[in-house]
């Protein structure tokens, strides 16, 4: 009876299949021994089995690229139920890991890369909407006989904003490298992250250029570095700059040449 | 379970443990090192062509930007002299501060050897045709030689070094070579005078020197400290934190002041390797645009931006400390879970210093367990920002704590030595304590002036005079200049309690007592308490500056965070200094600032018999720093009242030897 070989067994069967049933973790007395290890290095415990961690199989499946309708996230994980899945999807949405948009009728978790409309311009599009139509009532009564100069209505479509052309991930990437290099201060090697957030707007709202310089970073290509001046970052700045750990406001990118060379 | 690394979050460039990943940052140091060899060569093979080298090394905060200073001391041992400086704030840096600095760290140990010795030994090895990687053996060899061969060839290596480089100080470089071969407590004494610093009348009897080094021949002995190390040692310089030289407050000249100070080192001293360490967001921003071009060219000559560690090198570095724990229960990644280690690892702007918070954290609190309903509990709990206020104020008063140990050790480490804390230091001190007095403003202030700082306090000047001489002339002349001033100005002098004039200069307590006269003078005895808060204090706001204070949580604080808790928690307006420049009364004003001739400090409470008792013999000197360390309050007025008060038991040699008659 020798607890290791059990979690041997159980971690293999985890990397394998992602999770194990807590019936083939050994027998009795070992099992809580067996289960409080796998907890400790990171799996997630149920009354029945053992998993990997929810939101971390979320956030692989994301990667990947996939978008997940909300009420079927459950097929794509394993050892989770539907009301289990979707609660780790609303949490990862809630720490901004990945975003809910609206297909259809479908609510669909995408990755946070995704060039989804910002609620800023959801709401200035809606309220030039609901303009036009507030203007277009009176005419399409059946009583009605008036109508409007073609030019009129023309007008009043340009008060909608913009509605940006979607730009594909490769795109995007490209241009956040264009916005880095651009805004590079070439002494310091380094370049201001607003500066880049805002020369990257208004195509790219700022939630999307954290996304994708927090994706630059983790693939190697890019070293985001912690603001250490002396309180020298404005309120605005402080809203362009992704969060960093312990704190701290990611504020300084620097390219690497590839995959955390420099 | 605790090792000491977790406890160093802030590296010591003096620390004797070490624990480094030598690929982090390699760039960097092989820069350094590169240089320090460049320096070596080219004195060895083209003395004419020797030069300065002056490289900059910027980086975040907790990057290892001083970790790089120990790295090099630990893989060059005794093949370079390592000095590090923190910039003065309050006083403008000059070549004699810079030699004081140089000097008082040739006295550190570096890689087993002190450094004076690596630095003679390597030219006495050089000198002689000799490897110059074993310095100590050459000091050794050359100690044991009967004194006058032992004289001859230093003469000789001497006479070297004269002709290769003819505009060296020929007598303080014989003082230079002469210190490892000198007994305790000459060496001391010469070392000290090399410094540049002043001497009483007994060291610069055990230095055989008359008077302190004359300001003429501070920048020779800077050319002749760098040339001679050069082709065994070569002196390294580094200049960390200078961040702090940046003043958001109000125009200032110290930036300016302190790169013509490295510029005037890089075109005139040959042979100096100058390192220049700040935050990299700073330099740009608040450092380089207040140097001209002509600084510019010469102080930006190579430029190192330190990188954050990449995810291989993090688990490296947590795996290098985890190893480095006593009785792991687990290996690694233990305490960490594989999550967390991913997380730390793949996290964007981590530092090293937040890997070793982390890894602290975890061994705290235990691993993190997520839950199981797919949630992440490694997100720190919600707590109440009430309770958060409170965990922060406890961090900031546990770190308040430290720096007060540590100015204390100074203090008594100053005192045994029996000079006053370096006037520099002390006028950083009230400079940085005087952000906290409300209606007191620092005006300027000037080392050559008797009273150094002036300060505004409504519509008056008050001239403060930090009366730091050892020697009874240099006092002496000192308080005859501010007499005169004083008949003019307002004038207060601080002297440190612990250095209160002996009973036989009577010379000097006459002109102290005529300078009291004066209504416009006013003495502050600085009692070592009072001086260790100042001392704290400024540590303190510059740690706060170059984002080294934390919080309970490891995190680093804002400069304007730590100031308000100071100004909430240690009402500097009330320190005795404080109420002083405000022309409050303050307590000595009742006990001893009108009869300074006799100063009454308070009562040692039969300390003075207790420590006779138990040391029998003892110099008055010796006799109050026993009682001080007991009773800061003690002065050496209260001591002699309380010997006079046990006249029938106690017994004088001369002045100044007292001891305890035996009872029949």
């Amino acid at each position: 009876v020798d607890p290791a070989e059990w979690l041997d067994r159980a971690r293999l069967a985890l990397r394998e299949q992602g999770f194990v049933k807590v019936a083939a973790l050994g027998p009795k007395p070992l099992r809580s021994t067996v289960i409080h290890q796998l907890v400790a290095e990171g799996y997630d415990a149920t009354k029945s089995l053992v998993r990997r961690n929810l939101g971390e199989q979320l956030r692989t499946v994301l990667k990947n690229g996939t978008f997940m309708p909300l009420k079927t996230t459950h097929t794509f994980l394993v050892g989770a139920t539907a009301p289990e899945a979707k609660k780790a999807a609303l949490d990862l949405v809630r720490k901004g890991q990945a975003r809910l948009v609206l297909r259809t009728k479908v609510e669909t978790l995408v990755p946070t890369t995704t060039d989804v409309v910002g609620r800023e311009e959801l709401r200035s599009t809606r309220e030039a909407l609901a303009g036009i139509i507030k203007h277009l009532q009176p005419l399409v009564k059946p009583t009605s006989q008036t109508t409007l100069l073609r030019s009129d209505l023309q007008a009043l479509m340009d008060q909608i904003p913009t509605v940006k052309r979607a730009v594909g991930p490769e795109q995007r990437a490209h241009r956040l490298f264009a916005a880095i290099d651009a805004t590079r201060d070439e002494r310091l090697g380094l370049s201001f992250v607003p500066n880049v957030v805002r020369s990257l707007a208004p195509d790219i709202d700022v939630e999307t250029a954290h996304a994708l310089l927090l994706e630059a970073s983790r693939r190697g290509l890019l070293e985001l570095r912690p603001e250490s001046g002396l309180g020298r970052l404005s309120e605005q700045d402080l809203r362009d700059c992704p969060p960093g750990p312990q704190g701290t406001r990611l504020s300084w990118a620097r390219r690497l040449s590839s995959g955390g060379d420099r | 379970m605790t090792a000491w690394f977790l406890e160093a979050v802030h590296a010591n460039p003096w620390g004797d443990e070490f624990v480094d990943l030598p690929a982090l940052n390699a760039s960097a140091s092989d820069a350094i090192e590169t240089a320090i060899r460049n320096v070596r060569e080219t004195a060895r093979t083209k003395p004419t062509a020797l030069r300065s080298t002056c490289l900059t090394v910027l980086g975040p905060a907790g990057a290892g930007k001083t970790h790089l200073f120990g790295r090099l001391r630990a893989r060059l041992g005794p093949r370079a002299v390592f000095v590090h400086i923190r910039p003065l704030v309050g006083t403008e840096m000059t070549p004699r501060f810079v030699l004081h600095e140089i000097v008082r760290q040739l006295g550190f140990v570096s890689g087993e050897v002190r450094q004076i010795d690596a630095l003679v030994g390597a030219l006495v090895a050089h000198g002689t045709g000799n490897s110059t990687g074993f310095p100590r053996f050459f000091i050794e060899d050359t100690a044991h030689l009967e004194p006058k061969v032992r004289a001859e060839k230093l003469e000789g290596i001497l006479s070297r070094l004269l002709e290769t480089w003819q505009e060296l100080d020929e007598g303080y470089l014989r003082c230079l070579l002469a210190v490892p071969f000198q007994k305790s407590p000459s060496d001391r004494a010469l070392l000290s005078w090399l410094s540049g610093r002043e001497l009483d009348a007994v060291q610069l009897e055990r230095a055989g020197a008359t008077a302190a080094l004359g300001e003429e021949i501070v920048v020779p002995a800077l050319k002749s400290l760098a040339a001679a190390a050069s082709v065994g040692a070569p002196i390294v310089v580094v200049f960390d934190q200078l961040e702090n030289l940046i003043d958001r407050e109000r125009e200032s000249s110290r930036l300016f002041a302190y790169a013509q100070l490295t510029t005037d080192l890089v075109d005139t001293v040959h042979g100096l390797v100058i390192v220049q360490m700040a935050l990299d967001t700073e330099w740009d921003r608040g450092i380089e645009p207040s140097f001209n071009l002509a600084q510019r060219s010469r102080l930006g000559m190579h430029r190192h931006l330190l990188g954050l560690p990449t995810p291989k090198e993090r688990e490296d570095l947590l795996r290098l400390w985890v190893d480095r724990l006593p009785d792991k229960p687990q290996p690694f990644p233990w305490p960490l879970g594989e999550r967390l280690l991913a997380r730390f690892c793949g996290e964007a702007g981590m530092t090293p210093r937040m890997l070793l918070i982390a890894l602290r954290q975890a061994l705290d609190e235990g691993p993190v367990v997520p839950t199981a309903d797919g949630g992440e509990s490694d997100v720190e709990p919600a707590r109440d920002a009430m309770e958060e206020e409170n965990r922060t104020g406890d961090a900031l008063s546990a770190t308040w704590d430290e720096y007060l140990s540590s100015a204390r050790r100074l203090l008594d480490e100053v005192a045994d030595q029996k000079r006053c804390i370096d006037p520099w230091r002390l006028t950083d001190a009230i400079l940085s304590a005087l952000r906290f007095v409300p209606g007191v403003e620092p005006l300027d202030v000037r080392a050559s002036r008797p009273a150094q700082v002036r300060i505004v306090r409504g519509s008056s000047e008050i001239h403060v005079s930090l009366l730091h001489q050892p020697h009874h002339k240099s006092i002496g002349a000192a308080l005859t200049k501010l007499l005169d001033l004083a008949r003019t100005h307002e004038v207060v002098v601080v002297r440190e309690g612990a250095q209160e004039f002996p009973p036989t200069w009577s010379d000097t307590i006459a002109r102290r007592s005529a300078l009291l006269r004066e209504p416009k003078a006013q003495w502050l005895s600085l009692e070592r308490e009072d001086a260790a808060r100042l001392l704290a204090l400024d540590e303190m706001l510059r740690a706060a500056r170059s984002r080294d204070i934390t919080d309970h949580a490891g995190r680093a604080l804002e400069e304007d965070n730590v100031s308000a808790w100071l100004r909430a928690s240690l009402d500097v307006a009330s320190w005795t200094l404080s109420k002083m420049l405000r022309g409050e009364r303050t307590d000595q004003d009742m006990t001893d600032s009108r009869d300074a001739s006799a100063p009454t400090g308070r009562p040692s409470s039969g300390l003075v018999l207790s420590a006779l008792t138990r040391l029998r013999l003892l110099s008055l000197d010796r006799l109050m720093r026993e009682i001080v360390r007991v009773e800061p309050s003690a002065t050496r007025a209260s001591i002699l009242s309380e010997l006079d008060s046990l006249s029938d038991r106690v017994r004088w040699v001369g002045r100044s030897i007292v001891y305890l008659r035996e009872e029949s």
